[in-house]
């Protein structure tokens, strides 16, 4: 059905008589010429009449369509897609409103943020409710959170609850709140039914929908639903840029007082990535600058040295210059610094003599302590509380721990396996990690008992900076020794004994590593416990391991944070004072058998401190992946059966415009305005065509001076 | 110098035009004595045949070296020479009025035409009459040889405009001229030709049956020929007064188109009957297009 936006102009509708009257009154002003004879006049006009007359016939109907396409653009024609118009009796409508509040919608464009754009606009879109229609509310976060579940016609209610909110630092899923919405329509009868997704167009916000496309397209057509209009804003940039510090690792992690450290960031980009500069501030004061070169890459690894720091917690930001979205410039870390390392020693008391008493010499402090624990005692042990676990004649262990064993190193532990009498090679067929599986035992003769130790692979972080006693030499006396099999792909040998004999293997299994030596760490097959390299390569081993209980730099916000690995050496009860000044207090609870410490309704971006002593306890960051702009394809999203027919916008204006024009209809206002251009040209080219320029015929005639007419010589056809 | 003459030609053109000549290319009748060859055989020293003696000839024109030959009278024969006898048919009906912009119109382009070939006629001491005619003849005047008579035919054209509304029948008066002019001669007509071709063709036919020699000058305004009117206007026949709405833009192509058949039509039925052919735009100077057409005359004649 057609409405006009501006029916007044279909009066000039009349205009198109225009031509017809032209060419009337042209008649009447004609000038007359005498002219010698219309004998030839005549016949021209005989032989062109036809074509004159059709000429015309075009030419008025070319003015006249253009006059009518002129004023049917001004009066601007709409068609009803659905509804009956703005003249039919209004139906009612229910309407569901989406926001997205994640971190992202903080994002800059221009004066506005991105939510100031949606907010407005859902504002709008309540505004415009007439009696009748209702409406509900939804945020979407990682869950939907519901505003108004029900609809409503209560628009200053709707109002009132939309302008209190703000993003929150979370990711968003906007299925769920999609589906949220639907459920509110659900008893809407047959008013019409329109859902308003209002969002910053990150695609990670749409991931639901577009993976949901790709795996299960059936049962998404199936559940999709033709009854309800989708509108989709896409306020935000079209090419956003951002750069963020993405994430961030400690090396050690187990970092001990005065001990140079290092950390290791990874900065993200997403659109065009320029160079920028980053910047290491630990209590506040700048450590460490570093310039940042993307590249062509969207990540980039850079490294800060940390200086040697005090024992004690330690709030580091990582910066970036300030873009766009800045919520995610900064990331906040806490370091712990301790003044002693734990260490774990398996095996039996006569087995740990030497590299007891080597890790915590009686007279000079290392720096280190050292627990102990029979192997039968391992299952029960909390790992994670070691920075590094050394086996010594400890093999075979029971199942389970073998388990905790592979468990820590997997997540960053490291173990140090040592041989000994009470295990066969046999007993090595369970452990899977090793980075060779040993074979045999094999006794050495005397004669080849002394050994040269030398490293093959100097470069390893386990022997930097390491330093022997003077005039000492690696040698040993070696009267047994494992055999090992084939090296493991990720393993290898990094010390040998005599040419080619390994001595000490390593390799890398997730986060953690494990070494596995030749000989014991006592002297029943050798002498290496006498020999002046034990010593700092134990110490080396310790120190540099890499702690799979290390506490975690920062946290993401959730519902309920475990912080027990933040807490080492805390007394219980703890209260903490978040950013913002509030006090909360962790929890101390037991799960399935398991004492955790948890933290509740900690939402606040920032460094949250003991309440005690206003040390920092732990950093809580934005969710890093929602520092992926990545703008979604809306090609993409129409694909999904439930977004079949959604309208996509990508400013309030447009959406504005696509919103009339579904309840209004379909403007056509440009379509004529094209029409009229078209038909312009077409009557521009006939005319033309109609009174093209001949050539006069006196200089087609050759004429000489004396009156003679020189035929002219007839048109060769064309070849 | 007479007023007619005066009225069409200045003395510079009067110079220009008293060293020129106008030769028959045929055998022409005069009364006179001149230089224009004569089918009757006369006194002159150009030898033309013998013939047999019979008796009342002269017997001093007995060749004597043939009847030394052959002993019979035999008596020499000799080419006669005459003068030539020119008539200017000008055509007067209402179309020879027209005239584009500040030109002259088509019948006083004309009538400087006959001007000035009557005044070469004249000069070469040969006689020069008139047929002024339209849809019949207006006026005849029998060819003289004198200025005083040259005055008189010219004062005549300049009596008998055209007048609006008066036909053309060309063809018939051209039929009448032929039948009327006896003797050989030389018709130079001036005219539009807006009558019927085949008609025409006829009648210039008629012409050569009679043995004339006949020159056409084929008088048009050039706007006759290019037709550059832009608007849209009605156009009004000055012989019948007939009225044609008209938007000359939109017929220009087919107009040219036809008035090239027309002018091509024409000039192959003189070629056709061995007559000359001359287009004479109104916008050309008359006096070179003269000069240039007998000097182009005199040079193929030789």
């Amino acid at each position: 059905m057609w409405t006009f936006l501006n029916p007044l102009f279909l009066w000039a509708g009349l205009a198109a008589v225009i031509p017809l009257v032209l060419h009337l009154f042209q008649r009447r002003k004609i000038v007359r010429i005498p002219f010698s004879t219309l004998r030839f006049l005549k016949l021209a006009e005989r032989k062109s009449t036809s074509r004159i007359r059709l000429e015309n016939l075009l030419l008025w109907l070319l003015r006249t369509l253009l006059v009518l396409f002129l004023v049917l653009a001004f009066a601007g024609p709409v068609i009803r897609t659905t509804g009956l118009g703005r003249w039919a009796p209004a139906s009612r409508r229910d309407i569901a409103i989406v926001v997205d509040g994640s971190a992202s919608m903080h994002y800059e464009t221009g004066f506005l943020r991105v939510w100031e754009t949606v907010r407005q606009t859902a504002a709008q879109r309540i505004r415009e409710l007439r009696p009748g229609d209702r409406a509900s509310l939804f945020l979407a976060f990682d869950a939907p959170r519901p505003l108004i579940e029900q609809p409503t016609s209560d628009t200053e209610l709707l109002l009132t609850l939309l302008n209190a909110q703000k993003p929150q630092p979370t990711t968003s899923r906007l299925k769920p709140a999609f589906e949220a919405a639907r459920q509110s329509l659900r008893d809407s009868g047959t008013r019409e039914r329109e859902i308003y997704l209002l969002t910053d167009g990150q695609a990670m916000a749409w991931r639901d929908f577009l993976e949901e496309v790709e795996e299960e397209p059936k049962a998404a057509e199936e559940a999709a639903d033709r009854r309800t209009t989708v509108f989709i804003l896409l306020a935000g940039a079209e090419q956003p840029e951002n750069a963020t510090p993405f994430a961030a690792s400690l090396e050690p992690t187990f970092l001990r007082a005065n001990q140079a450290a290092r950390i290791k960031a990874s900065i993200r980009f997403s659109g065009a990535a320029r160079p920028t500069s980053a910047a290491l501030l630990v209590d506040d004061q700048e450590v460490a600058r570093r310039t940042v070169d993307p590249g062509e890459g969207t990540q980039q690894e850079i490294v800060f040295p940390i200086p040697p720091l005090a024992a004690g917690r330690h709030a580091v930001r990582i910066e970036l210059p300030p873009d766009p979205l800045a919520l995610d410039d900064v990331l906040l870390a806490v370091i712990h610094v301790r003044d002693q390392l734990p260490v774990l020693l398996v095996g039996r008391d006569r087995d740990l003599f030497f590299i007891a008493r080597a890790l915590n010499p009686p007279d000079t402090p290392s720096g280190l302590i050292v627990h102990t624990a029979d192997p039968l005692e391992l299952a029960d042990q909390r790992l994670t509380d070691y920075a590094c676990l050394f086996l010594c004649n400890a093999i075979p262990l029971p199942g389970q721990a073998l388990q905790a064993v592979e468990h820590y190193v997997r997540n960053g532990g490291t173990a140090v396996v040592f041989p000994g009498d009470r295990g066969d090679p046999g007993d090595y067929d369970a452990w899977t990690l090793l980075p060779a599986q040993p074979v045999a035992i094999r006794s050495v003769p005397p004669l080849d008992a002394s050994r040269t130790l030398r490293l093959l692979r100097p470069d390893d972080p386990l022997f930097a900076g390491l330093r022997l006693p003077p005039g000492s030499a690696p040698t040993l006396a070696v009267t047994r020794r494992l055999e090992f099999g084939p090296i493991h792909p990720d393993g290898q040998i990094l010390l040998v004994m005599g040419e080619q004999q390994p001595f000490l293997l390593a390799r890398r299994v997730g986060r953690g590593r494990i070494l596995l030596c030749a000989v014991p760490a006592d002297r029943s097959w050798s002498t290496f416990p006498l020999s002046p390299f034990y010593l700092p390569l134990l110490h080396r081993m310790a120190l540099f391991s890499t702690g799979a209980g290390a506490a975690r730099l920062y946290l993401e916000p959730a519902p309920v944070l475990d912080v027990t690995d933040l807490l080492f050496g805390l007394p219980d009860p703890l209260d903490v004072t978040a950013p913002g000044g509030s006090i909360l207090s962790i929890r101390f609870v037991t799960e399935e058998g398991r004492e955790a410490r948890i933290l509740e309704q900690a939402s606040e971006i920032g460094i949250y401190r003991m309440t005690s002593s206003e040390e920092p306890l732990l950093a809580l960051n934005m969710p890093r992946e929602e520092s992926d702009l990545t703008p979604v394809d809306p090609e993409r999203l129409r694909r999904h059966p439930w977004l079949k027919g959604a309208v996509v916008a990508k400013s309030r204006e447009e959406l504005n415009q696509q919103v009339t024009a579904h309840r209004l209809g379909r403007p056509l206002a440009e379509l004529f305005l094209w029409l009229a251009l078209l038909t312009a040209a077409l009557e521009t080219l006939l005319a033309a065509r109609a009174c093209r320029r001949v050539p006069p015929l006196s200089t087609q005639l050759s004429l000489d001076p004396s009156g003679r007419l020189v035929p002219t010589p007839p048109r060769q056809p064309a070849p | 110098m007479a007023g007619g003459i005066a009225r069409y030609l200045t003395p510079e053109q009067l110079q220009r035009l008293s060293r020129l000549t106008l030769n028959s290319r045929l055998v022409v009748e005069g009364n006179l004595a001149g230089r224009h060859r004569s089918p009757l055989r006369g006194a002159s020293t150009e030898f033309a045949d013998h013939r047999a003696y019979i008796e009342g000839d002269d017997p001093r024109r007995i060749d004597w070296k043939v009847f030394g030959r052959t002993e019979r009278y035999f008596v020499r024969r000799y080419e006669d020479e005459t003068n030539l006898r020119v008539y200017l048919a000008v055509d007067r009906s209402a179309s020879m009025g027209y005239a584009s912009g500040a030109r002259r119109s088509k019948y006083d382009y004309a009538c400087h035409l006959a001007a000035a070939i009557g005044y070469v006629v004249v000069k070469a001491r040969d006689s020069v009459g008139l047929c002024l005619y339209s849809d019949r003849t207006h006026a005849f005047l029998a060819a003289r040889n004198t200025l005083v008579h040259l005055d008189n035919l010219l004062s005549v054209l300049a009596d008998h405009p055209p007048a609006l509304g008066t036909p053309t029948a060309t063809a018939s008066t051209l039929h009448e001229l032929a039948e009327s002019v006896r003797k050989r001669a030389l018709i130079v007509l001036f005219s539009d030709l807006f009558d019927d071709g085949e008609a025409i063709h006829h009648a210039l036919a008629h012409f050569r049956k009679q043995h004339h020699d006949v020159i056409l000058f084929h008088v048009l305004d050039p706007d006759e020929i290019d037709f550059p009117f832009r608007r849209g206007a009605e156009f009004e026949d000055m012989e019948n007064r007939e009225r044609l709405l008209v938007d000359p833009r939109r017929l220009a192509a087919e107009y040219r188109a036809i008035v090239a058949d027309f002018l091509e039509q024409c000039r192959k039925s003189c070629v056709d009957l061995n007559m000359d052919y001359r287009l004479a735009r109104t916008d050309q100077p008359f006096d070179r297009l003269v000069q240039a057409y007998l000097e182009e005359r005199k040079r193929l004649s030789r």
